[in-house]
């Protein structure tokens, strides 16, 4: 809708008139419109370009880990007078005994950096490594770039005794634990908070109970992770006397999803039309069976995003895991007993390292791994509600 | 419709990475005349003896100085002897400790061994506790010696010489700027910056603050006068974190200035400050352990280092830590793997893997102490 | 969030009296044509007293959700308790006034903490998170429920949903080695032209570590809630309301300002209190980014360092080696979450009397 021009030879009439004629806000209106227009895509621009940018950063830095693997040594010819990288050229065959001024080094990793940058021989070797399965390759480009060979060792096997400078070992303790206790966390908390929301909804809309319980949703939603996670450590493994666990974590997390989703259904069922649930009591049908069928599946879709939501946060939270649940290298399964990797554990272990050592790829990886497993759950979901949406059609 | 979008969107997300795995911009290269590791399981040829590999599961936690230094350990034990899980994690000294205390780890990673006095309210010291937990005593063994690195970033200054009065000086904000005459004093002939000097301390507590602030105060010569603590008791700075943080906002910002594990300076290739005249290298670093008495009683090897009055040749920020282990009491395949897995960290083939990243080894007659300790474990 | 109801549907007052009565209207029972709400004050007994309590299902199906609802106050009530029964013996041995200064001694000899820096950083990062994200999270929701076509709204939705999932110690990762350095001519244009205001006045020398920064990346990890939240809200506008507006002429933002935003002004105030609670208690990322300042007064300078609760008990929890020191810790803990419960009370009250207006 852009303004309306009139011309001069126009006679003078009202605004309404010219809208009415015309079809079109004039004037001020108008401004108005098109500056709020305006404003909204800025800001949906201004606020998408970082998030964006995020996303790509995890998405280049993480992928290529979750489907390929580094060799173990990079051989690169390093100029010794200046310590920086020398084209390969320079220092003769891969096999043979370079000139002088010039050594082969052996770094560890894919990685490599371009002719000329300056040379860090820390982790490096100058002697070419040995051993079974050692997976050696020369880095050709003068640019610099990252080695990487198809390999689905992300996927398949645990990060054992691997250590920051070897790309060997895959993330596979960390997305079996992180599945395993977002999926106890879900089962706990997502039952808990629509039946809650529910009694606030349904039965104790406006009362003082209502009022209460919504007041201590309030103040739950404050509660910092770490607060959250010494709560249920002092009370699950102090008092009661239970063990670090998986399962002592997912209380933890519980605690944390419980007022997105409890908040998020709340607000869906409060938009569900009254008209809706007079229909149904007009029909006969009780009360509970009125709040799973019409009520519930009208408000469907905002309810999954509130869950989504909640997972997605609860996945990517670190400290209940550290404190609840430590960090673990090697595969383990028992959810009640003893520690476990996650991949939020895992970026916070990894982070440290310094960038050019592989350890440092597996936080991206392991930050792309998340963001996969969240986007395929809002998927699936989503795809669920469209199906019951079409049966019921 | 969507869902087509969405999967045509996943699809071409899923060729772009296989696309970028599939170019390798490197030729193979054979090791030449492949060598061997040695065969997993069972018996392994080590230096001073054979590895039993009794095989099962340990969890240890505790100090992020020492980190590196474990996770080489582990790699090269479980190398030799598949299918033992050994994990490690760093939360701290102190949290390890704690762990420790409560059953929840077989041992703990300390950067000063466990305290033998009760802290204020408490009843029972550190030993104390862990010695109920243990039902037996618990011992401090020095494992890894971590020298403390003083890390600055002055583009062009590769030779840096400072001492701990001006050191103490500059942490307490009475020197602020690179080219004050007390630090051109030490470094005749270099053209110090008129830059600022940003000093960045660890914000957690940490074993790493409590040792380079007893290096401080010891040597000196009264311009620290604060008690040794792990947390930063300096007037000036910013405080990050992890050391990893540290490292990171040292190399981020001109004139910066830090303390941290040499490991961590190197890795960055970080300027590291001489102390005293004195550069940091396994050598000095061996010579300041030399001279550390041992305090601890029976198989306990807790050290009193020396900081001051060491030889010129000496550097004097060093820092040990231990492992606090259960000296008996404990389930026996426990105590089987934790003593084998011990030996093979004290012992010379062990201790010789750390000089690469950033550790120096333990000096040959503590290795026959720390030995002996682990061989008394029941 | 607001328990006095006053959803659109509530209007009127045909359904008070005879709950099964159908209302003249399909959808909506007004006695009022208007885009503008009423409210409607008194409860609603037609909801209880509705059909069929009393039943055998109905009972069961009452006493689990009232179950849900009295486990959720009791483990709230625990958590208060809990850090109550910490932070007093602290309280008490504290030799320094808690909420006025900014000494952190954590000798237990001479155990004297206060939480003013604290309190200070932690509500100026909220706050900056706050004014940047509440805003853009509308304008994404309206665009993408209001101004694009539905295929288009659902993608960039997707992709908004997908940013809730990128986990928070990423962000400060991220945020410290690459947003930063981003970051630094825009803190060094504002305390340049700015800085005569104590607010903006230059501290620290590299603005990396600073309540500024930290309080953007914040803003970037509560936008996905606040947005998705809202566009759900958003899309929920029913389409007669919608409909009646464009019929008188209004514009496409008019539309939007008399039908869409009042129905959603719950929901939409929902979500930024969710949003609010998780800036407040973010741990991980503001660890990474803000710089600890080594003591002294407190800056006001938002390009200063400083700690937050969550990120001064996070950093600090490894070393609770004593129940004093875990008291000084928990006590902070505890005006955390006063904070946040004065915050949302205060935003229940504005919802309500902007309703009342209406």
């Amino acid at each position: 809708m852009s303004a309306a021009t009139t011309t001069k030879a126009k006679p003078r009439r009202s605004e309404l008139a010219d809208e009415l004629l015309l079809g079109r806000p004039t004037g001020r209106r108008a401004a108005v419109d098109t500056l709020m227009r305006i404003l909204v895509w800025l800001a949906a621009g201004l606020a998408l370009a970082p998030l964006l940018w995020i996303l790509v950063t995890v998405a280049v830095k993480g992928a290529p880990l979750t489907v390929a693997s580094p060799p173990d040594w990079t051989q690169i010819c390093v100029d010794t007078t200046s310590q920086t990288r020398a084209t390969t050229s320079a220092c003769g065959d891969f096999g043979g005994e370079p000139p002088q001024g010039y050594q082969w080094y052996w770094t560890p990793g894919g990685r490599y950096a371009a002719v000329g940058t300056e040379f860090n021989p820390y982790g490096s070797r100058t002697t070419m490594p040995t051993g079974d399965d050692i997976v050696i390759m020369a880095a050709e480009k003068d640019s610099g770039g990252w080695i990487l060979l198809p390999s689905l060792q992300w996927w398949t096997e645990p990060l054992g005794s691997s250590v920051d400078f070897s790309p060997r070992g895959g993330a596979l303790q960390a997305i079996y634990g992180s599945v395993v206790i977002t999926l106890m966390c879900t089962v706990i908390a997502v039952p808990l908070a629509m039946l809650a929301a529910v009694f606030l909804v349904e039965y104790a809309r406006g009362s003082r109970i209502g009022r209460a319980v919504s007041f201590c949703v309030d103040i739950l939603t404050g509660i910092p992770s770490i607060v959250a996670a010494l709560f249920i450590y002092a009370l699950f493994v102090t008092i009661l006397g239970g063990q670090r666990s998986a399962f002592a974590t997912a209380l933890a997390l519980a605690m944390l999803m419980l007022p997105t989703v409890l908040r998020s259904t709340e607000e869906m069922l409060k938009l569900v039309p009254d008209s809706l649930r007079e229909a149904s009591y007009a029909l006969g049908v009780p009360r509970w069976k009125t709040i799973l069928s019409v009520v519930l599946p009208t408000a469907r879709t905002g309810i999954i995003t509130g869950i989504i939501l909640g997972i997605a946060r609860v996945m990517g939270e670190t400290a209940p895991l550290l404190i609840l649940v430590g960090y673990a290298t090697n595969l383990y399964f028992d959810p009640l007993n003893g520690s476990m990797g996650s991949l939020p554990t895992m970026i916070n272990a990894h982070r440290t390292t310094a960038p050019q050592f592989a350890g440092y790829d597996r936080v991206w990886g392991a930050a792309f791994t998340l963001i996969l497993i969240v986007m395929l759950l809002n998927l699936l979901a989503r795809g669920i509600a469209r199906v019951s949406t079409l049966k019921e059609k | 419709m969507l869902k087509n979008r969405m999967t045509k969107l996943a699809a071409l997300v899923a060729l772009g990475t296989l696309g970028l795995a599939g170019c390798s911009s490197g030729t193979p290269v054979q090791p030449a005349g492949g060598g061997n590791s040695a065969p997993g399981g069972g018996q392994s040829e080590t230096g001073n003896g054979a590895l039993a590999c009794p095989g099962g599961e340990l969890v240890g936690s505790g100090s992020s100085a020492q980190k590196s230094a474990l996770q080489t350990m582990i790699k090269a034990y479980t190398d030799q002897c598949e299918g033992t899980k050994i994990e490690y994690s760093s939360p701290g000294s102190g949290d390890g400790i704690k762990a420790f205390i409560a059953k929840q780890v077989d041992w703990a990673g300390t950067d000063s061994a466990l305290k033998t006095k009760p802290a204020e309210g408490q009843d029972a010291s550190e030993m104390e506790q862990a010695a109920e937990r243990c039902d037996a005593p618990a011992w401090n063994l020095p494992m890894v010696v971590g020298p403390v690195a003083f890390a600055y970033n002055l583009d062009g200054i590769t030779d840096l010489n400072l001492d701990a009065e001006v050191l103490a000086e500059i942490f307490k904000g009475e020197i602020t700027k690179w080219n004050d005459p007390a630090i051109a004093a030490l470094n005749e002939g270099v053209d110090l910056p008129d830059l600022a000097i940003s000093v960045f301390f660890r914000s957690k507590e940490s074993g790493t603050t409590e040792n380079m602030t007893k290096y401080l105060q010891a040597a000196s010569d009264g311009a620290w006068t604060e008690d040794p603590s792990k947390a930063w008791k300096g007037k000036v700075g910013e405080g990050k974190a992890e050391t990893a943080d540290v490292a990171d906002a040292v190399n981020n910002t001109a004139g910066g200035l830090s303390y941290m594990e040499w490991g961590a300076a190197l890795e960055r290739n970080l300027g590291i400050a001489k102390l005293a005249g004195t550069e940091l290298n396994s050598q000095s670093v061996g010579e300041a352990i030399d001279g550390a008495e041992i305090v601890g009683t029976d198989g306990d090897l807790s050290l009193e280092l020396k900081y001051d009055g060491l030889p010129e040749t000496a550097y004097p920020a060093v820092m040990v830590t231990y492992e606090a282990v259960c000296s008996g009491g404990q389930d026996a395949a426990k105590t089987a793997l934790l003593k084998d897995f011990l030996g093979y960290f004290a012992s010379a083939e062990g201790q010789g893997q750390l000089e690469a990243i950033g550790y120096a080894p333990l000096p040959e007659s503590m290795i026959k102490q720390v030995e002996d300790s682990i061989a008394a474990i029941k | 969030m607001s328990d006095t109801d006053t959803s659109p549907s509530s209007r009127g007052t045909t359904v008070t009296e005879d709950p099964t009565s159908t209302p003249t209207e399909a959808g909506e029972g007004n006695d009022r044509v208007g885009l503008v709400r009423t409210t409607d004050p008194t409860p609603r007994p037609s909801v209880l007293a509705g059909a069929g309590l009393g039943r055998g299902p109905d009972l069961g199906f009452l006493a689990s959700s009232v179950a849900s609802s009295a486990l959720i106050v009791l483990v709230v009530v625990f958590v208060g308790v809990f850090l109550l029964w910490l932070a007093v013996p602290a309280l008490a041995a504290n030799h320094a006034n808690f909420l006025l200064s900014n000494d952190w001694n954590m000798d237990p000899a001479q155990l004297s903490f206060g939480i003013l820096g604290l309190l200070w950083t932690t509500v100026i990062t909220s706050v900056i998170a706050m004014v940047i994200a509440v805003p853009i999270a509308i304008g994404i929701a309206l665009l993408i429920s209001q101004y694009v076509r539905p295929r288009v709204g659902r993608a960039i939705g997707f992709v908004v949903d997908l940013l809730a999932a990128v986990p928070s110690v990423i962000f400060g990762l991220w945020g410290i080695t690459t947003f930063a350095p981003a970051l630094r001519p825009v803190s060094a244009f504002l305390s340049t032209y700015l800085g005569w205001i104590p607010l903006f006045s230059p501290a620290l020398p590299v603005p990396d570590g600073s309540a500024f920064t930290a309080g953007i990346v914040l803003a970037m990890m509560i936008l996905p809630i606040v947005t998705a939240i809202s566009r759900d809200v958003f899309a929920q506008t029913p389409r007669e309301e919608v409909e009646a507006a464009l019929a008188l002429g209004a514009t496409k933002w008019e539309t939007i300002r008399l039908a869409v935003l009042p129905y959603g002004r719950s929901g939409v105030i929902a979500a930024a209190m969710l949003g609010l609670g998780r800036a407040l208690g973010e741990t991980i990322a503001v660890m990474i980014i803000l710089s600890k300042p080594a003591g002294g007064p407190i800056d006001v300078s938002v390009f200063a360092g400083g700690e937050t609760f969550a990120s001064t008990i996070a950093a600090n929890s490894g070393e609770f080696d004593h129940p004093l020191k875990t008291g000084a810790f928990i006590a902070a803990g505890l005006v955390l979450f006063i904070v946040t419960f004065v915050v949302n009370a205060a935003a229940r009250v504005i919802a309500e009397r902007g309703k009342a207006k209406a």
